[in-house]
């Protein structure tokens, strides 16, 4: 099942960690921003709440 | 120079953001991951540099690129608020340096567990990029401290700017001096596997990952200055209500 | 344009070292103290303090140099000085700069009068290199107080502001830190790397006092 997964080679962990790594920060990352907007679009709504600028 | 006023004014910038940034996460990610396959599973392995390990480069030199170019951009967006004070560049700042930091701290990342079985130790002091990214953490994280640090947006601004412009003057005179300490050691990094002289067959995964890397980053970017921006405004709304009540 | 305002800072700047009594002494007994130290903590054996020691010495006045920044100008933008200066004719990047040239020479100068003993004892040849290296520790010095005084001017206004100074000043310290000890070393790098200190100091000099008075005119406001 897991056959689609590269083969790699004696150093297979470390390359996974660094992939990890990338996953987990910029996941993180784009989590965040992504939560962050949506929290002060909201919070502007909330602000006032006929307010066509928050495009 | 239409698409320029997009820089200068908040309006145009959330319009144009509003379907440039979706469009930049859709590429950035296709790239991405196309760079993914690719070197993961696709290129060859390489023997002479280490077996499937320098298939970290994939990951680790975008980092890289990012790190440096993420640094000269907020460099850059300072110092047109510094000299135009349009309230667009300093949020570009703002919003580049914790993304900045992400990309750098990954490269740092990356770059020491790619050196673990390279070198056999997790940090490697003669690796002239290596050091030369740490102290940009250091920029960056000193710049996000200064100006959390400030009791003001205004006052905020014009500090980081000034350390952005100080810091982006001396990135060069740093850079030159960390290539002049590790150079005089002899083995040089066997991550250097840049430059004209790779095949194609790595080049190509590697540019288009940093292609990639660079739309994710710009997407995060905008998506960041639009939070600040609804930010500024519900906190500008908060003192007309106050003012007026 | 009078210098007066200039050299009255520069005046006050001198007296504000000394009359705080052990205060100019504080970054001497720093680098003694952290000098003295490294061998009861790495070991005495002679060729590795030898190898050691002009590291170790730059490393103890970048951190000196920390110790007393964090009151540079803070006070000036408590008792309201800074506003008098920004009153006068006087350009304030001279004030700036002749207020760190004076922190300098009380916390600076000293320390690199003292470094041929201490050379001494991490082992080194006594000789003439002993004086030019007073001086090259001299004048990285120079360029520590200059960088760490941007670190100071913007965080003038920041309670406990140290630690976010020393996160500045790092990696402003880095060229002459590498200069600095390449040029105290026998290593291949050590003929232009004095050179390569004067000009990097030279270039603090020129553009750190710009970077101060911006930053304590933000102060101010």
């Amino acid at each position: 099942m897991i056959d689609f997964l590269p083969h790699l080679d004696k150093n297979a962990a470390y390359i996974w960690a660094c992939y990890g790594l990338g996953l987990v920060l910029i996941g993180g990352a784009v989590i965040g921003v992504v939560l962050k907007a949506r929290a002060a679009k909201s919070a502007l709504g909330r602000m006032n709440v006929s307010d066509e600028d928050a495009s | 120079m239409g698409m320029l006023s997009a820089f200068a004014n908040p309006h145009r910038f959330l319009a144009l953001s509003n379907w440039l940034a979706p469009l930049f996460y859709a590429l950035g990610a296709a790239l991405i991951g196309w760079g993914l396959w690719q070197g993961l599973w696709i290129v060859p392995k390489d023997e002479y540099q280490g077996g499937d390990i320098m298939r970290v480069m994939f990951i680790h030199v975008p980092a890289a690129w990012l790190a440096m170019a993420s640094y000269s951009a907020m460099a850059v967006a300072s110092f047109t608020w510094f000299i135009w004070r349009h309230e667009l560049a300093d949020i570009a700042a703002k919003a580049i340096a914790p993304l900045g930091a992400t990309w750098t701290a990954l490269c740092l990342a990356t770059g020491s567990v790619w050196g673990k079985p390279t070198w056999g130790t997790w940090w490697q002091w003669d690796d002239a990029r290596m050091m030369s990214v740490l102290f940009l953490l250091f920029l960056f994280l000193g710049y996000m401290a200064l100006r959390a640090a400030m009791d003001s947006r205004q006052k905020a601004a014009r500090a980081g700017a000034i350390l952005a412009m100080v810091g982006g003057l001396n990135v060069p005179l740093i850079k030159f001096s960390v290539d002049m300490f590790t150079s005089l050691h002899q083995d040089s990094s066997v991550i250097t596997s840049e430059g004209p002289k790779m095949a194609a067959v790595y080049l190509w995964p590697l540019l288009m990952s940093g292609l990639g890397h660079s739309l994710l980053f710009g997407a995060l970017v905008m998506t960041l200055m639009r939070a600040e921006i609804w930010t500024r405004r519900a906190a500008r709304q908060r003192a007309r209500l106050l003012a007026g009540a | 344009m009078s210098p007066a305002p200039i050299l009255s800072a520069f005046r006050q700047a001198l007296g504000e070292a000394w009359a705080g009594g052990a205060g100019a002494l504080l970054p001497l007994g720093f680098f003694a103290g952290a000098a003295v130290l490294v061998p009861l903590g790495i070991g005495t054996e002679p060729g590795m303090l030898r190898a050691v020691g002009p590291g170790i010495l730059w490393v103890s006045l970048a951190l000196s140099s920390l110790v007393t920044l964090e009151r540079i100008f803070q006070a000036d933008v408590e008792d309201g000085a800074l506003d008098l200066w920004l009153q006068t004719s006087a350009p304030v990047s001279a004030i700036a700069a002749a207020k760190t040239f004076a922190h300098w020479l009380t916390a600076g100068l000293p320390l690199a009068l003292m470094s041929p003993v201490l050379a001494l004892m991490f082992q080194a040849e006594a000789g003439t290199d002993l004086l030019s290296g007073a001086l090259i520790y001299g004048l990285g010095g120079l360029a520590f107080f200059f960088w760490g005084g941007v670190g100071a001017a913007l965080s003038a206004t920041v309670r406990r502001g140290g630690l976010l100074i020393a996160l500045i000043a790092l990696p402003l310290y880095v060229p002459t830190a590498i200069f600095g000890s390449m040029a105290m070393s026998d290593a291949a790098g050590g003929d232009s790397a004095p050179l390569l200190l004067v000009a990097s100091t030279l270039f603090s000099l020129a553009l750190a006092p710009f970077a101060m008075a911006a930053a304590l005119r933000l102060a101010a406001d």
